[in-house]
């Protein structure tokens, strides 16, 4: 009968992470603070703030709340799957 | 730790920093399972009491996750005879990810769908509301057998018929199909809307079943759901039926043969009755669709306050708004942190955001 097509979900917003972005995100999702997240991939305190600063601006959000929700929400983190985050 | 290594499966190597790790929530585990998961893959090998400590998790909250990722095969330990010593090691995301997905796996039966299928057409014939159908086989001839029922010989004739009635002035389009989808891809893939349909306000229900991998954490229908195009999954679809205006019913012939056509059923006391049933199967699966979505159930106050801070609204901000003191939010969000058992607002965010609790405003690039 119908054709196949959704037509309302199609447009997901996109974001693509470079791999410093997702090394940190991984990080902060695992519970690491700035100041841990910062040794462990040997950049400055500063940077993470720099890096985090950047993607907040980029999805268009304030706070690290709302960057959470972002990430969390287009399954950038924690989330595994062939479909959604492999582009980056 | 030799001894674990030897166990088939269990990782060797660790997973590089920044890899993402599957969610096990989505595959119905708690989210302690999950951060213990997590941190044991990404960090490697450790000791249930270092674990406790890292994660800053009471001790039997941490023994509790241990157990339930034992019990599912997504990690295993050394048996050390003080539990707190025993050292745990993840088996690969992968690996544990099919685990889950197979002891998920609900294939249905092609034999209960026809089962369910004769059931309901018996029922209506033997309690008169449609005694004209006929009880096994098919009519003979093409074309009206009874007053409203109508037989539609062959699928394309029941397409014809179909796109018949759809091409009228029609305010709603019920749909029911058994069929299931190997996974959630598929499904989406599949669901039959019309975006002509939709163009012209036509209110679309599908009611089929889940995808048969289980995956509880796809919401594409939670993300449909709200426009004129509605779609629930539901366990027991009991046969295959398309319903106009609660004024036509189509119904296959015969289950197990689509070619043979459909019946069109127009006389009010058989649609009402398929109405009904359409009616219970749909309200069973919005309930059960509720209790999927939110695995997290916030209290009024609490979404309140989650939809405030994801509009970018300050602790302090958004406790004017709702008339409370930010001391009262903070502790909103301690105890939503607790349940959910991440350290952060960071966390929290990500974990409400993949929950799909509330929407956040998103201006991302392109």
């Amino acid at each position: 009968m119908a054709r196949d097509c959704i037509p309302t979900m199609s447009q997901k917003p996109k974001i693509n992470l470079s791999d410093r972005e997702r090394a940190l995100v991984a990080l902060l999702a695992q519970g690491c603070t700035d100041v841990s997240a910062a040794e462990q991939l040997g950049i400055s305190a500063r940077s993470v703030t720099n890096i985090l600063r950047n993607l907040m601006d980029r999805l268009g959000v304030d706070n690290r709340f709302q960057l959470g929700l972002a990430l969390g929400f287009l399954r950038k983190a924690n989330v595994p799957g062939p479909s959604d985050g492999g582009e980056g | 730790m030799t001894e674990t290594m030897r166990i088939d499966g269990v990782t060797r190597t660790r997973v590089p920093l920044g890899a993402a790790v599957p969610s096990l929530v989505r595959w119905g585990l708690s989210s302690d399972a999950d951060l213990v998961f997590r941190t044991l893959t990404t960090f490697g090998s450790r000791t249930e009491r270092t674990l406790a400590v890292e994660l800053g998790l009471p001790a039997r909250r941490t023994a509790e996750a241990l157990a339930e990722l034992r019990e599912c095969g997504a990690a295993v330990s050394t048996t050390e005879a003080r539990a707190m010593s025993r050292i745990w090691t993840s088996r690969r995301p992968a690996v544990v990810v099919e685990l889950l997905r197979s002891r998920q796996l609900r294939p249905m039966d092609p034999e209960s769908r026809v089962r369910s299928h004769r059931g309901i057409m018996t029922a209506l014939r033997t309690s008169g509301i449609a005694a004209a159908l006929p009880a096994t086989t098919v009519p003979g001839l093409p074309g009206d057998f009874a007053d409203g029922m109508r037989y539609l010989s062959s699928r394309a004739a029941g397409r014809m018929r179909l796109a018949e009635v759809v091409g009228q002035d029609i305010h709603e389009l019920w749909t029911m199909s058994p069929d299931q989808s190997p996974d959630a891809e598929s499904a989406r893939a599949a669901a039959p809307v019309d975006a002509a349909l939709l163009d012209r306000g036509v209110r679309c229900r599908l009611l089929r079943p889940p995808p048969a991998d289980g995956d509880r954490l796809d919401v594409s229908s939670h993300l449909v759901n709200g426009t004129s195009y509605q779609c629930y999954d539901s366990d027991e679809v009991p046969l295959r039926m398309i319903m106009v205006d609660r004024r036509v019913a189509f119904i296959p012939a015969d289950p197990r043969d689509l070619e043979r056509g459909y019946f069109e059923f127009t006389g009010p006391a058989v649609v009402d009755a398929l109405a009904g049933l359409f009616d219970r199967q749909w309200s069973a699966a919005v309930t059960q669709q509720q209790a999927l979505v939110a695995p997290i159930q916030l209290s009024e106050r609490e979404h309140a306050l989650i939809a405030l801070l994801a509009t970018g609204h300050t602790d302090r901000t958004a406790a004017d708004i709702l008339t409370i003191s930010p001391r009262s939010v903070t502790n909103m969000l301690r105890a939503l942190m607790d349940r959910l058992g991440v350290e952060n607002r960071f966390q929290l965010g990500l974990t409400l955001g993949a929950l799909r609790v509330v929407t956040p405003p998103m201006n991302p690039e392109s």
